[in-house]
């Protein structure tokens, strides 16, 4: 029988303790959530937040783990909320099997741009994936018959399970966040296995990751089509509570609100995720109602342009992410 | 175990090096000298395979590495370290080194999301082959320390620790006693015999002539991208080419 090391407590079971316990703290917080939030409205806007924080979720760990930038993840948002439903609305498919699908045709998609950048080492994926987004959303508009062009697509079917329809909010809130949880857990996973350090280690140094055997491109590879299957997935689960999908909800603003909804929520934990997506969504409301006050006729074009500001300034100040930033600041205050 | 034939590497119109033979018998320790440019780092980078060379071989037991990308040689067993360590400062000295079994694992991102229990079983294997690298270079105090708050000399030592755990037959050395002191270099030959002695050949570009004579059975010297000379320590000090071209002007 393998003896128990005194010392292997406080590695990995340490790790995993703090994760798992942190895990459920948020579970049992999320769980409780619409027991006080009463308002439909305040419901709805947590089950975007929700939404948002899985497609986050992957940008995190694109960013923060493998260092690259992705600027066109709304592309992969939308190609898994495309896929939903144009095949349950024209095909009649299932909606599991469409998000099934559409996770599978989003990977693909990812894989297919990745493979020729990842054999490069500079930063090319922003560019190439910036060129997807412009690429996806002018295709979004076409293809009439089967995207229903610039007005939209109606008429997507809701989830359900055997008789039960995932029809009110309560219960979607729960789906969707039950999904955060999820993929929260498998992410912590991921970043305390040897991928994640792998990772982590091709980050700090790509020669010395090399120089011990780490395929470098291989993992910024796996993790591309990672955030994008997450990406879809989101896209599923907006696309049917929706019940309806067009093609500006997944322009390149959204993609840049993404990326800010990352470095917000922090660039070196899966944890800062949902806070990032709260965060932005909220602003993003405020922003509606005070922009128009000071720029007469300000749209979400000059939303964008204030993210953007927001994201440089981020960059410059606290390259790993706000929520790091200002912990560090506390810890260094604290110290001095 | 090393063999390497008529290497040549030209960047833009610099030869750096210039049709270089040598060979490294097995579980020797074996050292490459020369003054600053002589093309000893960049012979090291093509036997790592950091990048192709213009012309020439290099074989690891017969077999020839030629076309293979760096990390496919950690499995064939070449293990480096570098002149400035590069650790991953970020992550702690243990972490660093487990990053070291990489290529002696394979669970892959799947698995590792469901952490399924060939997983736990392969991070516990890794955990303990980590430590054991980490206490045979004397760091296992330091375990869960974050690599880049370690003193230099200690990075060097975690670093070395790293190539270990990738179980390397020929272990590639960067100037390893740059920037150490009198009392670290000695620690270092000391650490480096106990490498030898697990079974791995040890090539080392050092330029501190006293760690090379005591360390080395053999010595090439490299001068402007050519192999000036080989031999024994001894054979090396009293050959005039190599006095004239480096020990000369260094003593000078």
């Amino acid at each position: 029988m393998t003896k128990r090391w005194p010392w292997r407590r406080d590695l990995t079971g340490r790790i995993l303790t703090r994760n798992s316990v942190g895990l459920l703290a948020f579970a049992l917080t999320v769980g409780a959530l619409p027991l006080v939030l009463r308002s439909p409205y305040l419901l709805s806007t947590a089950i975007f937040i929700g939404i948002y924080t899985i497609v986050t979720l992957g940008l995190c760990l694109l960013m923060g783990y493998a260092g690259q930038v992705s600027l066109g993840h709304a592309a992969f948002w939308g190609i898994g909320a495309y896929t939903s439903a144009i095949l349950t609305v024209k095909f009649g498919v299932s909606p599991w099997l469409a998000m099934i699908a559409g996770v599978l045709v989003t990977a693909g998609v990812a894989y297919v741009i990745a493979i020729p950048i990842f054999r490069l080492r500079e930063h090319y994926l922003a560019m190439a994936t910036l060129g997807l987004g412009i690429i996806a959303t002018l295709a979004f508009g076409e293809f009439r018959e089967l995207t229903g062009g610039p007005s939209g697509l109606p008429g997507v079917p809701r989830l359900a399970v055997g008789g039960f329809i995932f029809d009110g909010d309560v219960e979607y809130y729960y789906l969707v966040w039950g999904a955060v949880v999820a993929l929260i857990g498998l992410s912590l996973n991921i970043v305390n296995s040897r991928v994640g350090r792998a990772l982590r280690a091709v980050h700090a140094s790509e020669a010395a990751a090399e120089s011990i055997g780490v395929d470098a491109s291989r993992y910024k590879l796996q993790v591309l089509v990672l955030s994008a299957a997450y990406a879809s997935l989101a896209g599923s689960l907006y696309v049917h509570y929706m019940q309806f999908v067009s093609p500006q909800a997944f322009d390149f603003g959204v993609s840049v609100r993404l990326v800010v909804m990352a470095a917000v929520g922090g660039l070196a934990s899966v944890w800062g995720a949902p806070f990032g997506a709260a965060a932005v969504m909220n602003v993003t409301v405020l922003l509606r109602e005070a922009l128009p006050l000071v720029i007469p006729n300000a749209s979400d074009k000059h939303i964008t342009i204030v993210y953007g500001l927001v994201l440089i300034l981020i960059m410059i100040f606290m390259p790993e992410g706000l929520t790091r930033g200002v912990i560090e600041g506390f810890h260094r205050n604290a110290r001095n | 175990m090393l063999a390497i034939e008529g290497l040549t590497q030209v960047f833009g119109g610099v030869v750096a090096l210039d049709a270089v033979s040598l060979e490294v018998a097995e579980h020797s320790i074996t050292a490459l000298v020369g003054p600053n440019g002589a093309g000893k780092t960049t012979l090291f980078n093509i036997v790592a395979g950091a990048y192709p060379p213009t012309a020439g071989t290099v074989r690891l037991g017969g077999r020839s590495l030629n076309g293979l990308p760096a990390h496919a040689r950690v499995g064939l067993g070449i293990g480096r370290t570098f002149q400035n360590a590069l650790l991953f400062d970020k992550m702690t000295v243990l972490e660093n080194v487990m990053v070291g079994r990489h290529a002696r694992s394979s669970q892959g991102m799947l698995a590792a999301a469901l952490r399924l229990p060939a997983v736990r079983a392969e991070e516990e294997r890794i955990f303990l082959a980590a430590m054991r690298c980490l206490n045979l270079v004397g760091l296992g105090m330091h375990a869960h320390t974050p690599a880049g708050s370690l003193p230099f000399g200690q990075q060097r030592l975690a670093a070395i620790a790293r190539a270990l755990a990738t179980e390397p037959k020929l272990l590639l050395m960067d100037e390893p006693a740059a920037g150490l002191n009198t009392l670290e270099r000695q620690g270092l030959a000391d650490l480096i015999r106990t490498i030898r002695e697990m079974g791995i050949t040890v090539l080392l570009v050092e330029h501190d002539m006293t760690l090379v004579m005591q360390l080395a059975e053999w010595v090439v010297v490299l001068d402007h991208g050519r192999k000036l000379a080989e031999g024994t320590g001894e054979q090396i000090r009293k050959n005039r080419q190599v006095i004239a071209a480096y020990l000369g002007a260094e003593a000078g």
